[in-house]
C-alpha cells in the first residue's frame, strides 16, 4: 500500500473526528454506568432508599411504573432483547412466561451478599427459581383473600360463599384471572392443575365448568377490576361490600380506618410474591446487582416498603420494625396462614393458558 | 427572498431542478403530495399493514431468524367462540345506539348556538360547550364516579331530598356508560353539525316561516336536509369512536356491558403469543365498522341524488 498525500490527509481527519469526539463518547459511557432502569410497581421503591441509593452510590436510578404484568412482557418483547430495564418486576405466578421467552438473566446469587437476609423459607421455596435457577429476588409477599365490608355482614365470613349468594347482587368485585383458581377450588376443582397435567381435557372442562359458573354469577359482580387500588375506590365509594383481593390494598384500606376485614376462607387462598429481576442482556448489570443487595441490606428498606405498599416483606427482622396497627391489618391466624396455597411454577403456565382464555370469554358474556 | 432565489439559480443544479419543475406540472404536485403521502403511508398505513400481516402468523413475537408460519386459525378463533361474538355484536348495537342518541341530544344545542344566539355571541358559547374537552377522557371519567358512585354526588342528593332510602346503582351500568359516551362523544357530533347548520340561510326559515310552514315542517323540509352534510360527519366519526372506546368503558363500564374493543385490550395485555389473536379481532372490528360506515354513506349519497 503506498502512502499518498490524500491518505494522510484523510487518516488525520478520522483522528481528528475522533478525537472531537472522544469526550461525547467517554460522557456517554460513564453516564450509562451511573445509570439504572428499573421498571416497578409503585411503592416498591421508596422515595427514600432511591435517594439514599443514589447518593451512596452516585447511580441515577430510573424508575418506570408498572400496572399490568401481562403490559410489562409486551413491552419487554417488543424491544426485542434490547432491554431498555435492568431490572423489572414480576409477580411470582407468572414470571415463568418471562424465563421461558428468555426475557431474564439467572440471578448470580455470588454477586448478592445480602441474600441470606430473605426470610429462609422465602429463599428456598421451590416457586423461586425454575429451570435449577433462581430467576429474582423476592421483594414482597401477597396473599389473595377476601375483603369484605365489616357493616355489610354480622360475622367475618367463612366462605368465599358470599361472592356468590343471591343477597350480594353488585355487591362484589375480583380480578377475574386471580380469582379463576380459587373459584376452582371453590368449586371442588384443582385449582393449582397439578392433578391436570396428564389430561389437558380433564383441565379444559375443569375451565370451562368454572366459566359458566362465574358467568352464571355474573349479576353478583358490580365491576371486574383490573388495579388494585380500584378496589380501594370501589369500597370508599360504597359499591361494593365483598372482593377478593390481595393482601396489600387490602392491609391498606383497613389502616386507613375504614370498617373492613380480611380473612382466607375454608376454600383456600393463593399466595405469592413480587420479585426484582434482572433482564437478559441488561445495559447495567453490575449497579442492578448493587441496587438489590442495598434493597435487601437492612429490614429498615422492608418496613418502609411494607408502608408504602400493605404487602408483606421478605427481609429478615421487618416485622420487628413495625407497628401494631401495621401488625394487625397484615395479620393472618395460623388457620387462615394454612389455607393459602402457593402458586405452583411448573404447573402454572399449564393453567394459566386455559384461564387466561376464559376470562376474556368472561368478560365478553 | 427574491434576492435569495436569484442567488440560488446561480447554482447549476438547483438551476436544473427549478427548470424540470416549472417544465413539468405532475413533478410539482408530486413534491407537494410527497410530504402528506409520506405521512399517511408511514403513520397510518404501515402499522395497520403490519397488524393485518400479523393477524395471519401462527405466533408472534418471534424469535430471530425464524420464518412466520401463515394461518386462518386466529380468524377461526373469533367464529368457533360464541363469547366472542356477543360482545362483538353489543359494540354495534350500543355504538348504533349511543350515535343515535348523541344525534337527538346535540342537534339542538348546535341549532340553538347556530340559529337563535346573536351572531357575535356564538363563538364564546362553542368555546364554552367544548371546554370540558381540554380536560383528558380519564379525568372526566372520574369526575363522573365521583358523581354517579353509591356514596357519590347524584346519590347524595336523592338521599337528602328524601327520594330514596338507599342509593341507587349509577355506576358500572348501562347508565354510566352511556352518560360518559354521550359526554365524551358531544364533541364529535356538535362541530359538525355547528358547521352546516351555521351555513344555512336565515332568510330561508324566516321566508318558510312567513309562508305558514310550522316548525316541524320548516325543521323536516328545510333544517335537516340543508343539514345533512353534519349530520352525516357528525354520525360517522360518533360511530367509529364508540366501536373503538377502550378506556372509558373500562372506568365506567359494568361486567355485562364490555365492548369488543376492551376484549381486543385484554387479549393484548395478555402475556404470551396473543398478539395474532388481537390484531385478528382489531381487524375484524376495523373491517365490520368501515363497512357498517360504507353503507351508511353509501344510503346518504343514494338519497342525496336522488334528492
Amino acid at each position: 500500500m503506498t502512502t499518498t498525500r490524500r491518505r494522510i490527509l484523510k487518516g488525520m481527519g478520522a483522528t481528528t473526528a475522533g478525537v472531537l469526539a472522544a469526550p461525547y463518547l467517554i460522557r456517554t459511557a460513564f453516564a450509562q454506568s451511573k445509570e439504572l432502569n428499573v421498571w416497578s410497581y409503585s411503592g416498591f421503591i421508596t422515595d427514600d432508599f432511591k435517594g439514599k441509593f443514589e447518593a451512596d452510590t452516585g447511580i441515577t436510578v430510573n424508575i418506570r411504573p408498572v400496572t399490568d404484568q401481562g403490559e410489562q412482557f409486551n413491552l419487554m418483547v417488543a424491544e426485542n432483547g434490547n432491554h431498555s430495564a435492568d431490572i423489572v418486576c414480576c409477580a411470582g405466578h407468572r414470571f415463568y412466561q418471562f424465563v421461558d421467552k428468555d426475557l431474564l438473566a439467572p440471578i448470580d446469587l455470588g454477586k448478592l451478599k445480602n441474600w441470606n437476609r430473605i426470610d429462609d423459607s422465602i429463599a428456598n421455596a421451590k416457586w423461586v427459581s425454575r429451570r435449577d435457577q433462581v430467576w429474582g429476588v423476592p421483594i414482597v409477599l401477597v396473599s389473595t383473600g377476601l375483603l369484605y365490608n365489616k357493616d355489610a355482614t354480622s360475622s367475618p365470613p367463612e366462605s368465599w360463599d358470599v361472592m356468590f349468594d343471591e343477597a350480594n347482587v353488585g355487591k362484589t368485585t375480583y380480578q377475574i384471572q386471580d380469582f379463576y383458581q380459587i373459584a376452582m377450588n371453590y368449586l371442588g376443582f384443582d385449582g393449582s392443575a397439578a392433578s391436570y397435567m396428564d389430561d389437558p381435557q380433564k383441565a379444559q372442562e375443569a375451565v370451562d365448568k368454572t366459566r359458566d359458573f362465574l358467568i352464571q354469577h355474573k349479576d353478583k359482580v358490580r365491576r371486574y377490576y383490573d388495579a388494585a387500588t380500584e378496589i380501594q375506590q370501589m369500597f370508599v365509594n360504597g359499591d361494593v361490600d365483598f372482593a377478593q383481593a390481595g393482601s396489600g390494598p387490602a392491609a391498606q384500606i383497613i389502616q386507613e380506618g375504614f370498617s373492613a376485614g380480611y380473612t382466607i376462607p375454608k376454600e383456600g387462598g393463593l399466595a405469592y410474591a413480587y420479585g426484582f429481576n434482572i433482564t437478559n442482556g441488561a445495559k447495567n448489570p453490575d449497579n442492578a446487582y448493587l441496587f438489590l443487595d442495598a434493597l435487601l441490606s437492612s429490614p429498615e428498606n422492608g418496613a418502609a416498603i411494607v408502608k408504602s405498599t400493605g404487602y408483606s416483606s421478605t427481609i429478615k427482622g421487618t416485622d420487628d420494625l413495625l407497628d401494631d396497627a401495621q401488625r394487625e391489618a397484615l395479620g393472618l391466624t395460623p388457620e387462615e396462614t394454612a389455607r393459602l396455597s402457593w402458586v405452583d411454577v411448573e404447573t402454572a403456565p399449564f393453567i394459566y393458558d386455559l384461564i387466561d382464555k376464559a376470562a376474556e370469554e368472561i368478560r365478553a358474556a | 427572498m427574491t434576492r435569495f432565489l436569484v442567488l440560488a439559480r446561480r447554482f447549476g443544479p438547483y438551476r436544473a431542478f427549478s427548470d424540470a419543475l416549472s417544465m413539468h406540472p405532475g413533478l410539482r404536485y408530486g413534491l407537494v403530495a410527497v410530504l402528506p403521502v409520506l405521512w399517511i403511508v408511514v403513520a397510518n398505513i404501515a402499522p395497520l399493514a403490519r397488524m393485518v400481516l400479523i393477524s395471519f402468523y401462527e405466533s408472534f413475537p418471534l424469535p430471530p431468524g425464524e420464518t412466520p408460519t401463515l394461518t386462518l386459525a386466529q380468524y377461526q378463533a373469533f367464529f368457533e367462540r360464541p363469547l366472542y361474538l356477543t360482545a362483538f355484536a353489543r359494540t354495534f348495537i350500543f355504538a348504533a345506539l349511543a350515535t343515535a342518541l348523541t344525534l337527538f341530544v346535540i342537534f339542538p344545542i348546535a341549532y340553538y348556538i347556530s340559529k337563535v344566539v346573536p351572531r357575535d355571541k356564538r363563538l364564546r358559547l362553542l368555546l364554552l360547550a367544548i371546554a370540558p374537552f381540554w380536560i383528558s377522557e380519564i379525568i372526566r371519567s372520574f369526575a363522573w364516579i365521583l358523581m354517579l358512585a353509591n356514596r357519590g354526588a347524584v346519590n347524595s342528593f336523592l338521599m337528602w331530598m328524601g327520594l330514596t332510602g338507599r342509593p341507587v346503582e349509577l355506576l358500572y351500568n348501562n347508565i354510566s356508560l352511556t352518560i360518559g359516551v354521550l359526554y365524551l362523544t358531544s364533541l364529535y357530533m356538535l362541530l359538525p353539525l355547528y358547521a352546516a347548520l351555521e351555513k344555512i340561510d336565515d332568510r330561508l326559515i324566516e321566508a318558510a316561516s312567513d309562508l305558514g310552514a310550522l316548525r316541524f315542517t320548516i325543521l323536516r323540509r328545510i333544517i335537516m336536509p340543508l343539514s345533512r352534510e353534519g349530520i352525516i360527519t357528525g354520525c360517522v366519526l360518533v360511530f367509529l369512536l364508540v366501536t373503538g372506546l377502550y378506556a372509558l368503558p373500562q372506568l365506567l363500564g359494568g361486567p355485562s356491558n364490555t365492548l369488543f374493543a376492551s376484549i381486543v385490550g385484554q387479549v393484548f395485555s395478555r402475556a404470551g403469543d396473543s398478539w395474532p389473536l388481537g390484531s385478528a379481532f382489531s381487524v375484524i372490528l376495523m373491517g365490520v365498522s368501515l363497512a357498517f360506515v360504507a353503507i351508511f354513506m353509501a344510503l346518504f349519497q343514494s338519497r342525496r341524488t336522488r334528492a
